[in-house]
């Protein structure tokens, strides 16, 4: 055999094992979204049905009906202001460490960078304190302003790196015609460094729109939980109604895929950034 | 007095300007301070004093706490699972996502795709993951005795996660699962940084596949699997959210690790002031992880 043709066999083993593995990993995600779709007897069927035969929305329309609509709302107004003020904190920050050398830049910037190793367990406990304290446990602001510290390490990171890469010397033509800093930055290096701030955002939704052990911490009363709160507490019913739980975590998972999936690029590119710069 | 007030406005528009990006920094800080500097410190006045959240008074006990955190029998074990259990995922996610990342490592139409489907199990809330798996270890209906019933290595009816034997190692499966998409994606950047023409000069001086691995491949990822390392062992270590939506921490306390152990006893049983002793134990132990990975960053920023 020449080397080429070697080479092009290896090549389609390689490619073969990868579409395999790609295969196993994703069929989890093919059995929750079938077994969504699937009557109660068909979900206790044996062997299992692989391929649904005449799916219904049964569980969705029963999911509905019962308290998700709620957990569903509180999940999506906590994620939207999340992301809404962590983007603002987080550009505000980032556009100064990627444009002021100032005393104490590197060091400050490197801070954050940590913060993505904090022990939530550590910090809990007093949080839980503070808010009981203010009166804030089941509102949506003692998530909130809790969510905007983790989402900030990754998504200042990110920005730096977006704002770096805009010339200084558009902001300073913008001020020299009578804009301000802000301004400048509102007007010239925001609308150029949009791919980041989209991806930025995603991140935050993300992480708020996932997060469950500060909501399951903070939020104790039924009408205030979180999506991913409200599906562990299916398992807390005596016999767990799993059709209900398969479709609530496939409402769960669709903004995710959505968002991801619109912008998986960015996404990595955060992800790695954020760990890796330093 | 003439002489301030000349000098005053010069100087005040000088400090404007000095203060100006601390100013753009301020916002964030204040959160930093008040959602973790604050507790922090907080948490470890706490371990000082006997506290319950309704008692009202606080006396305090000074190491009290510690003494009897550590006179908890289950303390040792909880610390032994918790480290079986960051180990093991750190283990098995670093294997499985080199190899993956190495078979992403070569050019071919989709690419970008694969890595993206890849990295799904990582995006997903960790609650769906946990509904998933339960599901797939249902002891009766679950696919995965399904599929291994018939190898016979197994009972067919094995309640994975509700018998005290398997329950921790099926944790660990599912969160490898999860957790191995960011080893591949970080692996992935880093063999992306490694210039082709290291390769090539390799290959003409007649190196071997594996060669080129050991000599070229893992010298330049040194870095990148440090730093990875690191970062999947404190998230690990960090993890209550996947184990406690599988198990809660059962059966027997099998898949007890310490975020879940802190947890109860602070929401459950409300030994505020025992529970926040184990938690700052346990940031002293993650402080040591932290301070490993400040130093793996310098020597990075003075390498580069």
């Amino acid at each position: 055999m020449n080397l080429r043709a070697r080479r092009r066999l290896s090549d389609w083993l390689l490619n073969t094992l990868l579409v395999g593995f790609t295969v196993v990993v994703l069929f989890p995600f093919y059995w929750l979204l079938v077994s969504s779709l699937k009557t109660q007897d068909q979900l206790f069927q044996i062997p299992p049905l692989w391929i649904p035969t005449a799916p219904t929305f049964d569980n969705f329309v029963r999911l509905f009906q019962g308290r998700f609509p709620v957990w569903f709302q509180n999940s999506a107004v906590v994620a939207s202001a999340t992301t809404l003020l962590g983007l603002t904190l987080a550009a505000l920050a980032a556009y100064s460490f990627s444009r002021f050398p100032f005393p104490g830049n590197r060091a400050l910037s490197t801070i954050f960078l940590f913060i993505q190793l904090f022990p939530v367990a550590v910090v809990v406990i007093p949080l839980f304190i503070l808010w009981t304290n203010l009166k804030l446990t089941n509102t949506y602001a003692s998530l909130i302003v809790t969510y905007l510290v983790f989402g900030l390490p990754v998504s200042t990171w990110l920005l730096i790196g977006f704002f770096n890469a805009v010339p200084a010397e558009l902001e300073e033509a913008a001020m020299i015609d009578g804009s301000s800093r802000l301004g400048a930055l509102w007007r010239v290096t925001l609308p150029l460094a949009l791919p980041g701030l989209a991806a930025t955002a995603i991140y935050i939704f993300l992480l708020s729109w996932n997060e469950f052990f500060f909501a399951l911490t903070f939020m104790n009363s039924t009408d205030m939980r979180t999506i991913p709160v409200g599906l562990s507490s299916f398992f807390a019913e005596h016999s767990v109604d799993w059709g209900l739980v398969m479709a609530g975590s496939v409402v769960a998972s669709l903004p995710v895929v959505l968002l991801f999936g619109a912008l998986s690029r960015y996404f990595i590119q955060g992800l790695t950034s954020g760990a890796l710069k330093g | 007095m003439n002489l301030l007030a000349s000098v005053a406005p010069r100087d005040r528009r000088l400090t404007y300007r000095q203060v100006y990006p601390y100013l753009l920094i301020a916002p964030a800080l204040c959160v930093l301070v008040l959602v973790l500097l604050y507790p922090f410190v907080d948490g470890v006045r706490i371990s000082f004093y006997q506290d319950t959240l309704m008692s009202q008074s606080r006396p305090f006990v000074g190491l009290q706490n510690y003494r009897s955190v550590f006179q908890i029998p289950q303390f040792g074990l909880v610390l032994r699972i918790s480290l079986t259990w960051a180990l093991g995922s750190v283990l098995g996610e670093a294997m499985l996502g080199i190899l993956v990342a190495l078979l992403l490592n070569r050019s071919f139409r989709g690419r970008a795709f694969f890595r993206a489907l890849l990295l799904c199990p990582w995006v997903m809330p960790a609650v769906v993951t946990a509904v998933i798996w339960r599901w797939l270890y249902h002891a009766e209906f679950g696919v995965v005795n399904q599929l291994l019933g018939p190898i016979g290595l197994f009972s067919a009816k094995e309640n994975w996660l509700g018998d005290p034997n398997t329950a921790l190692w099926a944790v660990i499966a599912s969160n490898i699962w999860r957790g191995f998409p960011f080893w591949m994606t970080m692996i992935l950047a880093g063999l992306q940084t490694i210039e082709p023409e290291l390769y090539e000069a390799a290959r003409v001086d007649g190196a071997r596949n594996w060669q080129l691995f050991r000599y070229i491949t893992l010298p330049n990822l040194r870095l990148v699997l440090t730093i990875t390392s690191i970062l999947s062992f404190v998230g690990n270590f960090n993890n209550f959210t996947l184990v406690y939506a599988l198990t809660e921490g059962g059966p027997v306390d099998s898949t007890k690790i310490l975020p879940i152990f802190i947890w109860e006893n602070a929401f459950k049983f409300n030994r505020f002031g025992e529970a926040a002793a184990m938690a700052t134990f346990f940031a002293v132990l993650m402080a040591i992880a932290i301070l490993i990975y400040a130093r793996l960053l310098r020597l990075r920023s003075r390498e580069t």
